[in-house]
């Protein structure tokens, strides 16, 4: 494997740190006029999400990881395994319950999702950033109230729990915003 | 969509800081040229005089391949020559380019403007002065007041900040204060006592220099005096030696390094043997030979000229102060 010398550090370089995948999220070349030079780094963990801080002498290198970022279509999930296609190659591919993580509760078969592999195993998967599922359980509808600002829980076909306004009905489809958990608006027919 | 940092074929600088950047020089020259001190077109392009061991040159080959010496990274060799042979002249400036390879960052770019100077007869107290009166002239210049000046001791800057006196602590207890700071290291290995001294000046002393304030240190161990004279002093009742140079901070940013010039011939070739020198090169030789001659007791000082600009502009990264950085080269 490649590896990458400190002054071609950059944000989003993928590079193994003790012996995990890792992404360099900030570097800061840092050196008095007549002294040693450090690059400073914030790492993100690719496994465990967790960021760090670590400072290398400049000249020191980091293994490159394998890491490839891929748009796959999710197929089904019996609870302990997802399944994933490449819908080029129509090549499947499995992901673990600590892959998937919190994103499980969007997955919705054929929606398609950014899946980051290492070393060719699914690592992450992160669903679209909007999808559009189904109400399958909330308190009956306010008809008409569509003013007053009020919220309450609605739980979605694929097992998340958003804040909705209260006249919104069961079996009412729902375009809401992964990355903040939100409802956005009503799908209509 | 067109994101302006991503167009690189444009200037990473402003129409406005260009011309700050224009005028910053032009008042530059006018103000040391009514010093009478002389500019000197100091060469680019040098053997290659290996003298600094944290300081990586560019090569300079021919188109058959035969190495041609390195684009200078300082313009001190020749500014040094010129003062043994013309000990009269008042002073001598160099302001234009020098290369230092792989140095690039927020604040680093591989080309950068050098304003260099040697002034004659001047003191370190006196380099000290000069340098804080041309700082607060060029913020008069371009319509800021004076900064406020501390003055500080590396030695106590270290004391305070690091737990440690920085003279006598060994590479052990370097580390250990590093990592009680929250510097995580990931090859500590091959750290040399300095390499120590210089990761806890950058991660733990400069951020905590005041923001607004132009700073003074001095105090510096004898061991990074590179060319500076070495003089007695004392640290915490201790009589110790220290390297006759400063350092000027301009809220934290490094703007400009002098020294008490070393004018002992033998004394300067001991340090460039030690330095890993094997052989004197021909400008080393020339060098050593002019201070043979004598150079006259001098303190030079070099400034950085797009670091200043940063400070005076409020930049955050020096690609903001220069027309094309090497990110758009």
């Amino acid at each position: 494997m490649a590896s990458y010398s400190t002054n071609e550090f950059r944000a989003g370089l993928k590079v193994m740190l003790d012996g995990d995948p890792a992404t360099i999220v900030e570097n800061e070349f840092v050196k008095p006029g007549k002294g040693q030079a450090f690059n400073r780094t914030k790492l993100k963990n690719l496994k465990t999400g967790k960021t760090i801080e670590r400072t290398f002498k400049s000249g020191d290198s980091l293994e490159a990881a394998d890491i490839h970022e891929q748009e796959m279509q999710y197929l089904f999930s019996d609870g302990e395994e997802w399944h994933f296609m490449d819908p080029e190659s129509f090549e499947q591919i499995m992901a673990t319950k600590d892959a998937v993580g919190d994103s499980a509760q969007w997955l919705k078969e054929q929606d398609m999702c950014q899946v980051t592999l290492f070393n060719g195993v699914p690592i992450q998967v992160l669903p679209p950033n909007h999808v559009e599922l189904a109400v399958v359980e909330t308190d009956p509808g306010l008809r008409g109230d569509t003013a007053t600002g009020g919220t309450k829980p609605a739980k979605l076909e694929t097992g998340a729990v958003v804040k909705v306004p209260l006249f919104i009905e069961e079996g009412e489809v729902l375009r809401c915003d992964t990355r903040t958990g939100e409802y956005l608006s009503r799908v209509k027919n | 969509m067109s994101d302006p940092e991503q167009e690189t074929w444009r200037p990473g600088a402003s129409p406005e800081t260009l011309r700050q950047r224009a005028r910053l020089k032009r008042w530059l020259r006018e103000t040391l040229d009514a010093r009478d001190w002389l500019e000197i077109d100091a060469p680019v392009l040098i053997d290659s005089p290996d003298f600094e061991p944290n300081i990586a040159l560019f090569r300079a080959t021919l188109p058959d391949g035969t190495p041609a010496g390195s684009l200078h990274s300082s313009p001190e060799l020749s500014m040094k020559r010129l003062l043994c042979a013309y000990p009269n002249l008042p002073g001598a400036y160099y302001l234009g380019p020098v290369f230092r390879a792989n140095e690039a960052g927020r604040r680093h770019n591989p080309e950068f403007t050098m304003l260099e100077w040697y002034d004659n007869g001047a003191t370190l107290k006196s380099a000290i002065d000069t340098t804080i009166s041309l700082i607060q002239s060029a913020r008069e210049a371009v319509g800021l007041s004076p900064a406020p000046v501390e003055h500080h001791d590396y030695g106590a800057l270290f004391r305070r900040h690091c737990a440690l006196d920085p003279y006598q602590a060994d590479t052990d207890t370097l580390a250990r204060a590093a990592g009680h700071l929250g510097i995580d290291l990931a090859d500590p290995a091959d750290m040399t006592r300095d390499d120590w001294l210089d990761l806890l000046m950058s991660l733990v002393i400069e951020p905590r220099l005041d923001t607004a304030a132009l700073t003074v240190v001095t105090g510096y161990p004898a061991s990074q005096a590179a060319m500076a004279r070495i003089q007695p002093t004392r640290f915490e009742g201790r009589d110790i030696h220290t390297a006759a140079r400063f350092e000027v901070y301009g809220g934290g940013l490094e703007l400009a390094n002098g020294y008490h010039e070393l004018v002992d011939p033998d004394e300067q070739a001991r340090r460039l043997d030690s330095a890993g020198s094997r052989q004197p090169s021909p400008s080393q030789q020339h060098f050593l030979a002019a201070l043979a001659h004598g150079l006259p007791e001098c303190s030079g000082v070099a400034m950085g000229v797009d670091r200043l600009l940063m400070w005076l502009t409020g930049a955050e990264d020096i690609d903001a102060v220069l027309p094309f950085s090497a990110r758009r080269v």
